[in-house]
């Protein structure tokens, strides 16, 4: 069995419908197949601002809003002569909620949750309608119908893996021989029956949360990149795509902004052992990244090189910080208490100093907080480099690995690139170092090379 | 603390009558003192927000055989009642359904969403949803209790949980249904299976469809809750393979070479089964008239088998009052011993 995702990178328009559809048709036969897919583009934001502005009692934007989101669904219903009863039935009850909200002026998160998850209804019943016009049996199901459980943090729920694994398998299993589901990505139930939203990358997450539950052989995120790469193909021309890559590996990359993607949809993967594949559905012929237990070190020991722009780094002196234990407790709750960030941090031996690092944005009122609050006998200086980049190196081949720190750190040295600040975890698959801003896309194709992930364009089919 | 009692067959009639008994003890070594508000069963819902006079209901009921038409009848049905009504407890001893385990289920459902612990005697439910209703009882902050649902009185789950903590329990097998245990007690003295099965019924130990029973079912239920509980197996009635007692034959050549036939219900990693098998006449588990026991299997410490009466209302009734002191402890904030 397998589960497939359908991205709304790749629901766009009809003719994308139409190719899902038959995707679907020609594949069902071969092995069972459940699938799961987003909202058409961009679809999902529109309803989050549509709650925001009913609330504010914006009624004539709100229905500007609802009629382009209407027309562009029963636009796609008419191109492919669907009746979309149950599309047209959706958009009423959207309607009918906004409606009350714009009177009341209140939304509650729950209430979000209700009109957010709609655009996943919306394009599952298209496609269910279109699977079943051509004869292929599909029925839709909603995250909840589905069987997906979550707590009741509205608007970021969590799943309740064994509730879920208990409901998925009871609602699926017995029809999964005679029909294809269509399950619309992004919600869930709370306990309570209440519809929620599972975030950020929430249908992602509905399928591997379905993929474990149903124990599929894989899970496929069908979106409009080849996969994970070795590096963005912005900076390095010849960026490959990675075959296999372990959780671990994944979750670093993802953390380096890989499009489309948010981690949180590793962890029932990782609990559950379930192998995940992102791949391309307009070039089949790449297999994509597989993501699961085992990593395979192609080649090499590093995997990717990525790189993560407009960041400052904030050192903090002074010969009273040494020996005295809670100094660095100190200045991390005092940044922590005030929501800043941090992104690396570094310490000397001498514990005269502390390095840390915070996007350029925050940097300033990092700095100002440390001045005003910290500044005395045992904080004695607080410097700012304000215009930097950070490079990380990452691969789980590289743990227990001699040499490896050195070779990165060569390769960058040869084009005279200074490194200011260096951190590796002790888990050792990623080795992340401080450049100025400008050296950065240099020190990333140097290490890219370094370590040879250039793509082979005779033999490479992503 | 205030109880809803669904159920009033034998397990309900003898909690009642258990709770009084030891009321005195309850409330001055636990600081329990239990008040029941509402009382259910398929035919009446009787509902006192000041407390029921269980003593005077049970002879309502004996004296006109229904509670149908008592003063304190409300007309609601029993979710509905476990959902609105303010308590804290759920006490479900209704009749296990193991085709599907409702409607408790909706019962436990409902005092789920209302916010109210269980404690239950009964299978169905647990063994149809038991790894989805403890992590949502878990996640809103409630007990789900069910001591009373495997082993009657033997507190086979406690002695797995508490005794063996911190070992892995690598595999169970267990006698784990005393009627069918019962027949082929007598099977082995020389009885048909048919004949077995009548005296059985006629001494209370089969009921009148005594499928559950001889077929495996109730085994396997309780074999699902034992494996979720002690081994986290995350497994429903759909993970075990059954196979029941109808066309077991205990021949004398058999029990010449010192073997006999049990039910067994067995579990490991990959497995799940109940079926008849053969073993030796000396295993701690060939045990005799309507018994139960189950071997755990350690991984350091090995074998550990308990055996014990696997049914029965006092006995049952005595588990449900165990986890009435176990709720109330982790109530006060406190671990059970």
């Amino acid at each position: 069995m397998l589960v497939m995702k359908f991205g709304g990178s790749i629901l766009k328009d009809s003719s994308d419908i139409l190719e899902v559809s038959e995707y679907l048709a020609e594949n069902v036969n071969e092995e069972r197949i459940v699938a799961v897919v987003s909202a058409m583009k961009g679809v999902t934001d529109d309803l989050l601002m549509l709650g925001g502005l009913a609330a504010s009692g914006k009624e004539s934007k709100v229905m500007e809003i609802l009629s382009k989101i209407r027309d562009r669904h029963l636009g796609i219903c008419e191109e492919l002569e669907l009746n979309c009863d149950n599309v047209k039935e959706e958009l009423r009850k959207l309607e009918r909620v906004l409606l009350g909200i714009t009177y009341t002026g209140e939304i509650t998160p729950r209430l979000m949750d209700f009109i957010s998850s709609l655009g996943e209804n919306l394009s599952g019943e298209i496609l269910t309608e279109l699977l079943n016009k051509k004869k292929i049996k599909a029925r839709f199901f909603t995250g909840g119908e589905a069987g997906i459980i979550t707590d009741d943090f509205h608007g970021e729920a969590n799943p309740l893996l064994m509730a879920t694994k208990t409901y998925v398998r009871k609602k699926l299993l017995p029809i999964i021989d005679s029909m294809l589901p269509i399950v619309a990505g992004f919600s869930g139930v709370s306990q309570e029956g209440k519809i929620t939203t599972l975030g950020r990358g929430g249908s992602d997450l509905t399928a591997v949360l379905l993929g474990s539950s149903l124990e599929s052989r894989e899970v496929w995120l069908w979106t409009d990149v080849d996969g994970l790469l070795t590096a963005d193909p912005k900076i390095v021309r010849d960026a490959r795509v990675i075959k296999q890559a372990s959780y671990q590996e994944a979750i670093e990359l993802a953390h380096f902004g890989a499009k489309n993607m948010h981690p949180r949809f590793l962890e029932p993967a990782i609990t559950t052992n379930t192998p995940v594949r992102i791949r391309n559905f307009y070039n089949k012929r790449c297999q994509g990244t597989l993501i699961s237990r085992r990593s395979v070190i192609e080649e090499n020991v590093v995997k990717a090189v990525e790189l993560m722009r407009n960041v400052s780094i904030l050192t903090v002196k002074g010969t009273g910080m040494i020996g005295r234990p809670g100094t660095s407790a100190k200045l991390f709750s005092l940044l922590g208490e005030n929501m800043l960030n941090i992104l690396m941090i570094s310490q000397s031996i001498s514990e005269s100093d502390i390095s840390i690092v915070l996007s350029k944005k925050e940097v300033g009122k990092a700095r100002a907080l440390v001045e005003t609050k910290l500044l005395g006998p045992i904080f004695r200086e607080v410097l700012l480099d304000r215009n930097c980049a950070v490079v990380a190196a990452i691969g789980s081949g590289m743990r227990g690995t001699p040499g490896v720190a050195a070779r990165v750190f060569r390769a960058i040295s040869s084009k005279g690139i200074n490194v200011k600040m260096i951190s590796q975890g002790s888990s050792e698959t990623n080795i992340s170092f401080v450049v100025a801003d400008e050296d950065g896309e240099e020190a990333v194709r140097l290490v890219h090379k370094e370590f040879n992930l250039r793509r082979n364009q005779h033999t490479d089919k992503c | 603390m205030r109880l809803i009692l669904l159920g009033l067959g034998v397990v309900g009639r003898a909690f009642l009558e258990q709770l009084k008994i030891e009321r005195r003890d309850l409330y001055e070594s636990y600081g329990i003192n239990p008040s029941i508000v509402a009382v259910a069963n398929s035919k009446a819902r009787i509902y006192n927000p000041e407390g029921i006079d269980t003593g005077s209901l049970i002879r309502y009921k004996e004296e006109r055989g229904t509670l149908e038409g008592h003063p304190d009848e409300v007309d609601m049905e029993s979710a509905g009642l476990v959902r609105e009504i303010d308590a804290e407890v759920l006490v479900d001893v209704t009749p296990s359904n193991l085709t599907n385990g409702e409607p408790s289920l909706s019962y436990l459902k409902a005092a789920l969403i209302s916010g109210k612990h269980v404690i239950t005697s009964n299978k169905g439910p647990l063994a149809w949803e038991m790894p989805a209703l403890l992590e949502m009882f878990r996640n809103k902050g409630l007990k789900l209790l069910f001591s009373g649902a495997v082993g009657g009185g033997t507190p086979f789950l406690r002695f797995v949980k508490k005794c063996l903590s911190g070992e892995r329990i690598l595999s169970i097998r267990g006698v784990i249904n005393g009627t069918s245990n019962y027949i082929l007690n007598r099977m082995e003295e020389g009885l048909s299976f048919r004949i077995a099965l009548e005296e059985a019924r006629r001494l209370g130990y089969a009921e009148a469809d005594p499928s559950a029973d001889i077929d495996g079912w109730d085994s396997a239920a309780k074999l699902v809750i034992l494996s979720n509980w002690a081994m986290d197996l995350g497994v429903t009635m759909n993970d075990v393979r059954v196979k029941g007692i109808r066309n077991v034959e205990i021949s004398k050549e058999l029990l010449f070479k010192g073997k006999t036939i049990r039910l067994i219900a067995s579990a490991d990693d990959s497995d799940l089964k109940v079926q008849p098998e053969e073993i030796d006449k000396s295993d701690p588990l060939a045990v005799s008239d309507a018994l139960n026991a189950v071997s755990f299997t350690a991984e350091i410490s090995g074998r550990h088998t308990l055996v014990g009466k696997g049914a029965g209302g006092r006995e049952t009734a005595a588990a449900l009052i165990r986890d009435l002191v176990e709720l109330k402890m982790y109530m006060r904030g406190e671990k059970p011993c």
